[in-house]
């Protein structure tokens, strides 16, 4: 049987590996909602309509499955991790509280805006989707919030028994990391989502359905990563400047760098050699790494010999994901202009198979690469939950049978996921015909005419 | 100002809420459950997917909402909780992981589209909502009966299942699934305005179910006098026995309230009954979150947090509040008054 730490963070890492791509898609889809319906309330296109359409039953669907398994993750704090929560309860707890009131206003307006279409006059329907989108939004900020104090824990005075006697609430709330935490985050989901939405199109593209509605929906997600993946550059490059100043034991596993060095170079690929001490097969490039930590040719960056040898994050775990995620990035980031240079070719959405191919696995590794920054903050803080303070085996509960659990949840995620993409399947049915168009143009026009009919 | 009172108290209204409106879509899953048999079964299903589709997500988070107050305010206790009542708990939640999503999956399937699969996603639908109200119940009833008791190292001194699998906790766990029920079935009777035949069903439901209560709630008595003696103590004396005459009084009334069909009183007494019992319960518990080890003032924050919650309290009830209204308005107000329509 599993050992019962190794159950729990099996556990618990199962269940936000699983929430976290449901929480990017509630952070971007409401927005996705809010662009494709005003685009049909401006210009009246049916086509608009039809893709917000089918946009407002897939998120019904995900975010469902984010909701719930959001609130298994607020029961599993405290049933996996009672210790952690008892001792960072004061001060997580205010964020998360933050948190929750948000995902209940997001959880108010999705009703609102899932079974209001009928009853709301369009342009307020329209606008019960922007506190949809506030709620998914700030939920996301304040979650890392939470996050960002267990990497950079700040704002608390202990007694000599180890326990919280004085708490400075705005202090653990803005711990050093929350700002590159949040603007990294909120840069991938856009990212990710939004050649997420892409790819389904360009999926059907390359199926032979190359029609409007594919051309649009194709053309609405490339338009929402040529704005945000600029920003990923700076995004990344300020996160990685963070982690060296507060979190330097993360970036010498994720280098990895074993001895501390003066001007030291960035590693590219190879593999870390535990015994040796020593990267293998890698590609350095000197002094790169002191340069982006500290602008500093020659900045000196601690090594993991700086470090207790039972408080070394292991870089095995980390070190690989870094390297991945820093590849996808720049693989998305190469397609935008691509992307832009076959549409002024074509003149218009380019159809082009490699291209379009190109962008159904960017679909896919979007959603990777914001697994695997996940796995590099949480992998690279190891053995801490909250970094320097408390380790994760004095965080977890000490009830028996998590092995059980694990099984039993591992089982859940497994039936839910596959049920879920089974119906979107089911939901993907491609663009409606001509008449379907019609008729929805009709019906919406009889909506807006009777305008004294409607609750608001 | 006694911050930590003032948390405690938003805790129970959190947890009271969750009974009146979650609860009710737990219920309502019940009774999708056992609509089965008959012509009307179809149509009963329906009416309850349509009364809880808009709403269930926003119901279901008062339960959050009590979690995250216990975790920041007073974190010990959240983590006797989660460490002693692992085994109710985790059942608790996954009911409601799988109960919401199938929901969800079923109201986006569409009958049509998917018949095989819309009847699976109703079974398990309806079958999750029975678990959830159960094992919360009975965690409630692990919590203020005395048989959780705690070691020196804070740890259950009875092992994992004594402190929950006992005669108090049991009759909790049904007590709960049985007041969601009722409370569903009445709400319902309410929801099938403008149809009869089908509000005669949830009437019928509700007499029964709200009957079936009243019988329970008898036998709990003994129970409760010999497995739970310090809530019993609360409930036999003083505002305790008040609140509980009250609750019963009004369970009477409400059921015959239901019999000459006068719904929208049926339902405020129901409510008034679940409040009364609720309140009761919160009487007889204070000072303590876990009975007898653990009481409000043990658990509490520093002060600051304590503040800071507070606080954030406050803004809940501005940013929530208008948003429930609206919310309750588009799709609350209409159903009860579709039939005035021309």
């Amino acid at each position: 049987m599993l050992s019962n730490l190794i159950a729990a963070r099996a556990v618990f890492g199962m269940s936000l590996s699983f929430h976290i791509m449901f929480a990017a898609l509630g952070v971007v889809m409401p927005f996705m909602l809010l662009v494709s319906q005003y685009l049909y309330l401006r210009r009246k296109n049916p086509i608009y309509l039809a893709l917000n359409k089918k946009w407002t039953t897939a998120f019904a669907v995900t975010y469902a499955v984010g909701a719930v398994s959001g609130v298994v993750l607020t029961f599993g704090l405290g049933l996996f991790w009672p210790r952690f929560m008892d001792f960072a309860g004061p001060m997580i707890g205010v964020p998360l509280s933050i948190e929750v009131m948000f995902f209940l206003l997001e959880a108010i307006f999705l009703g609102i805006y899932l079974f209001g279409r009928e009853l709301l006059s369009p342009w307020v329907h329209w606008a019960s989707a922007i506190p949809l989108f506030i709620g998914g939004y700030a939920s996301m900020v304040v979650v890392l919030l939470a996050n960002s104090w267990m990497n950079t824990p700040v704002g608390f005075t202990l007694n000599e028994a180890g326990e919280v006697i004085d708490v400075n609430v705005l202090e653990a709330m803005f711990a050093p990391a929350w700002y590159a935490e949040v603007s990294h985050m909120a840069v991938a989901a856009f990212e990710a989502v939004g050649f997420g939405f892409a790819a389904v199109y360009a999926f059907g593209m390359i199926r032979g359905r190359i029609d409007e509605y594919h051309k649009k929906g194709f053309f609405l997600g490339m338009v929402v990563v040529t704005l945000v993946a600029p920003l990923m550059i700076f995004s990344g490059d300020h996160t990685a400047r963070q982690i060296a100043v507060n979190e330097p034991a993360k970036l010498a596993a994720i280098e990895p760098l074993f001895e501390t060095k003066e001007g030291a170079p960035l590693s590219i690929g190879g593999y870390p050699d535990m015994e040796a001490e020593e990267m293998r097969f890698d590609i350095e490039i000197p002094n790169l790494l002191s340069i982006l930590a500290f602008d500093e040719p020659n900045a000196t960056i601690k090594g993991l010999n700086e470090f207790p040898e039972d408080e070394r994050p292991d870089p095995r775990y980390v070190w690989w994901a870094y390297d991945a995620m820093t590849g996808i990035g720049f693989f998305l980031a190469t397609l935008i202009p691509l992307f832009w240079i076959f549409y002024w070719r074509y003149r218009g959405v380019p159809t082009n198979r490699l291209l379009l191919s190109a962008i159904v696995l960017a679909g896919f590794l979007g959603f990777v690469a914001i697994e695997l920054g996940w796995i590099v903050t949480e992998g690279g803080r190891q053995p801490w939950v909250a970094q320097g303070v408390m380790r994760v085996e004095d965080g977890m509960t000490l009830a028996p049978g998590i092995g059980v659990a694990f099984f039993g949840f591992a089982l859940l995620y497994i039936f839910l996921s596959a049920t879920l993409v089974w119906l979107l399947k089911r939901i993907a049915t491609g663009a409606p015909s001509e008449e379907e168009l019609e008729g929805v143009q009709e019906h919406q026009e009889e909506l807006e005419k009777k305008e004294d009919a409607y609750a608001v | 100002m006694p911050f930590d009172v003032l948390l405690a108290g938003g805790l129970g209204l959190s947890i009271l809420l969750f009974a009146l409106a979650g609860g009710a879509d737990f219920g309502a899953g019940f009774w999708s459950l056992l609509s089965r048999r008959g012509e009307r079964a179809q149509e009963q299903r329906e009416l309850i997917e349509s009364a809880i589709g808009p709403v269930w997500e926003a119901n279901e988070l008062w339960i959050v909402v009590s979690t995250v107050i216990l975790w920041t305010a007073f974190s010990p206790a959240f983590a006797a909780y989660g460490i002693s009542l692992f085994i109710p708990f985790v059942l608790a939640i996954a009911g409601i992981l799988l109960r919401g999503a199938f929901l969800a999956f079923r109201i986006e399937a569409g009958e049509e589209a998917t018949g095989g699969a819309y009847k699976f996603f109703g079974e398990i639908f309806g079958s999750m909502s029975i678990i959830t109200p159960f094992f919360l119940g009975m965690a409630a009833g692990a919590i203020a009966s005395g048989r959780l008791r705690l070691n020196e190292n804070e740890l259950p001194a009875d092992g994992y299942f004594q402190p929950w699998l006992g005669p108090f906790p049991l009759i909790v766990g049904i007590l709960g699934l049985a007041t969601c029920a009722y409370l569903a079935a009445i709400y319902l009777t309410f929801e099938a305005h403008g149809n009869p035949p089908l509000q005669e069903d949830f009437r019928l439901r509700g007499i029964i179910s709200g009957i079936v209560l009243g019988v329970l709630g008898v036998i709990a008595l003994p129970i409760t006098r010999s497995d739970a003696p310090y809530m019993w103590n609360g409930v036999s004396e003083g505002l305790g026995l008040a609140l509980m005459l009250v609750a019963t009084l009004s369970l009477a009334i409400s059921v015959g309230l239901l019999f000459v069909r006068r719904y929208w009183w049926a339902r405020a007494t129901a409510i008034l009954q679940v409040t009364a019992v609720f309140c009761a319960w919160a009487v007889a518990q204070y000072p303590y979150l876990l009975v007898p080890d653990i009481t409000i003032q043990d658990a509490a924050s520093p002060q600051p947090v304590l503040v800071a919650m507070s606080i954030l309290v406050v803004v809940y009830v501005v940013v929530l509040g208008p948003s429930l209204y609206f919310l309750f308005r588009i799709f609350k107000t209409r159903s009860a008054g579709r039939e005035e329509e021309p």
